[in-house]
């Protein structure tokens, strides 16, 4: 050993490495559960230890090296591919949307043109019904839907029977008689038998002290 | 320049007196012949009714104050208070008769336009409602003389007495004035109904083939005039019962009573109604040719 790597040992344990204090401790832990003296490693021979650890820091630098090289070179690969993904995802959404406001507009279209077709049918209906004898549906095929039309009754009007007086109808005696009874009739239906004028008035009676 | 004054005041004075004999002579050319005097029984009737109305806001007016007085005294029993209660009680009192004279008049102005009321019940009510007012206002004189309260609770008892026995006078004649007007109605569409059926046998005994009717068109008439005479029947009914129940009413009669009686008046009013509806018929009948 030269008196480099002497200094540099005593450098070395007067600044305790942590990791190697780490793996100190749990192969210590598992000595003692398998029944072996607690012997630091730091009781052993100091260039062994040195020369040990110094090799593992050295094959993880490697290995640390090694992946980031790794790391580097597959990120550069990936780089474009996850780009173009990106790209194409962003298309597809915009596609989407697209799309979706097609559908909602073609919706809306078919449902303004169903409810003008309804409108103008009910108007057409309307006015169909509102002419007179206009192809209307009678009333009678309402009533009774089941009727064939040979069996449809058409009401008519009753035969016109003009008024034929009597002899009778200019007699003195008949009319005193006919406007006797009229005013009799308007008396008697005026007339409410209840004379409400002539009920008693409600006097107070009850004097008390 | 009096003398000038003086000549003015004259000449000034005989202008008026000139125009005021003008005036009324010109008045006496024009003057139209006094109207003729129309005071019907009817508005003697309603003028006792508009005074009567009156009374009854007097005594709705007095009864406030006695019963504040009459609070007054129950609450303190002052001396004062008691004065109080004494005066606004003969107040209240005498109002009171004076409203019962009132009503009682308007009762007998009622009589002077009934119809289908014989005179002799007439007179009758007139002598019971004269009896009863001489009563009421010998009691509102007497009311005056009363100096303690107790004499005019007496006084009251007395009043209300008297006024619960002529309740059953008041609702017997309210009853009696509708019910001759009942009579009035049937007795008129007896009378009519016995013309028409006079008609109609004159028409049944025409020889002359122009003035007779058909046998058929004599059956449907036939029809008509006996459902007629059997309303006129069923109202003769009624008429038996109200009459009947116009005299219980001397016994004592409530107000539940009396609307029963105009209830059973309705009922004869329906039948007489149907009668004339049958009338018209055969009278329409009668004008209309075959």
């Amino acid at each position: 050993m030269t008196d480099k790597s002497t200094e540099e040992w005593s450098k070395a344990t007067q600044k305790t490495n942590p990791f190697s204090d780490f793996l100190s401790g749990i192969s210590g832990a598992f000595g003692k559960l398998l029944g072996k003296p607690n012997v630091s490693r730091k009781n052993e021979a100091p260039e062994e230890q040195f020369a040990e650890e110094n090799s593992v820091t050295e094959d993880i630098n490697k290995m640390k090296a090694g992946i980031g090289v790794a790391v580097s070179k597959t990120s550069e690969a990936i780089a474009p591919i996850a780009s173009k993904a990106k790209e194409q995802a962003e298309k597809a959404k915009i596609q989407a949307e697209k799309a979706d406001k097609k559908v909602l507009k073609k919706v809306i279209k078919i449902f303004v043109m169903v409810f003008f077709l309804l409108l103008v049918v009910f108007i057409l209906v309307g006015f169909i019904k509102s002419r007179p004898g206009g192809g209307g549906i009678k009333p009678s095929a309402k009533i009774s839907p089941s009727l064939t039309p040979s069996m449809n009754v058409t009401p008519t009007l009753a035969p016109y029977v003009p008024y034929k007086p009597s002899v009778y109808v200019d007699d003195p005696e008949v009319l005193q008689l006919e406007l006797d009874i009229s005013v009799l009739e308007r008396q008697l239906n005026q007339d409410n038998f209840r004379e409400t004028r002539l009920t008693p008035p409600s006097l107070d009676f009850n004097l008390k002290f | 320049m009096k003398s000038n004054l003086r000549n003015l005041f004259l000449v000034f004075l005989l202008l008026m007196l000139f125009s005021s004999l003008n005036k009324k002579n010109i008045s006496a050319q024009t003057s139209t012949p006094a109207p003729q005097d129309s005071h019907t029984n009817e508005d003697a009737f309603n003028d006792a009714f508009k005074t009567y109305q009156l009374k009854i806001e007097d005594y709705n007016k007095i009864h406030t104050d006695y019963a504040f007085y009459r609070a007054q005294f129950i609450k303190y029993r002052t001396l004062q208070s008691q004065t109080d209660a004494i005066d606004a009680t003969k107040k209240m009192l005498q109002t009171r008769d004076d409203v019962v004279i009132a009503y009682l008049n308007v009762l007998d102005h009622r009589f002077d336009f009934t119809i289908g009321i014989t005179d002799v019940d007439v007179a009758g009510y007139k002598k019971q409602l004269a009896s009863e007012m001489a009563w009421f206002d010998n009691h509102r004189q007497n009311v005056e003389s009363a100096g303690t309260l107790s004499d005019l609770v007496a006084d009251s008892n007395s009043a209300n007495k008297r006024y619960t026995s002529d309740t059953s006078l008041f609702y017997q004649i309210a009853s009696d004035v509708a019910f001759g007007r009942l009579i009035d109605y049937t007795d008129r569409t007896k009378t009519t109904f016995s013309g028409l059926n006079d008609k109609l046998d004159k028409i049944r005994n025409e020889t002359d083939e122009v003035y007779q009717f058909s046998p058929y068109k004599f059956q449907i008439l036939d029809r008509w005039i006996f459902e007629a005479e059997s309303r006129i029947a069923r109202n003769d009914e009624k008429i038996v019962s109200i009459r009947n129940g116009i005299s219980a009413m001397l016994k004592g009669v409530t107000p539940i009573g009396y609307s029963s009686m105009v209830s059973t008046l309705g009922q004869s009013q329906l039948y007489l109604k149907e009668t004339i509806s049958y009338m018209k018929e055969v009278i329409q009948s009668v004008k209309t040719g075959e």
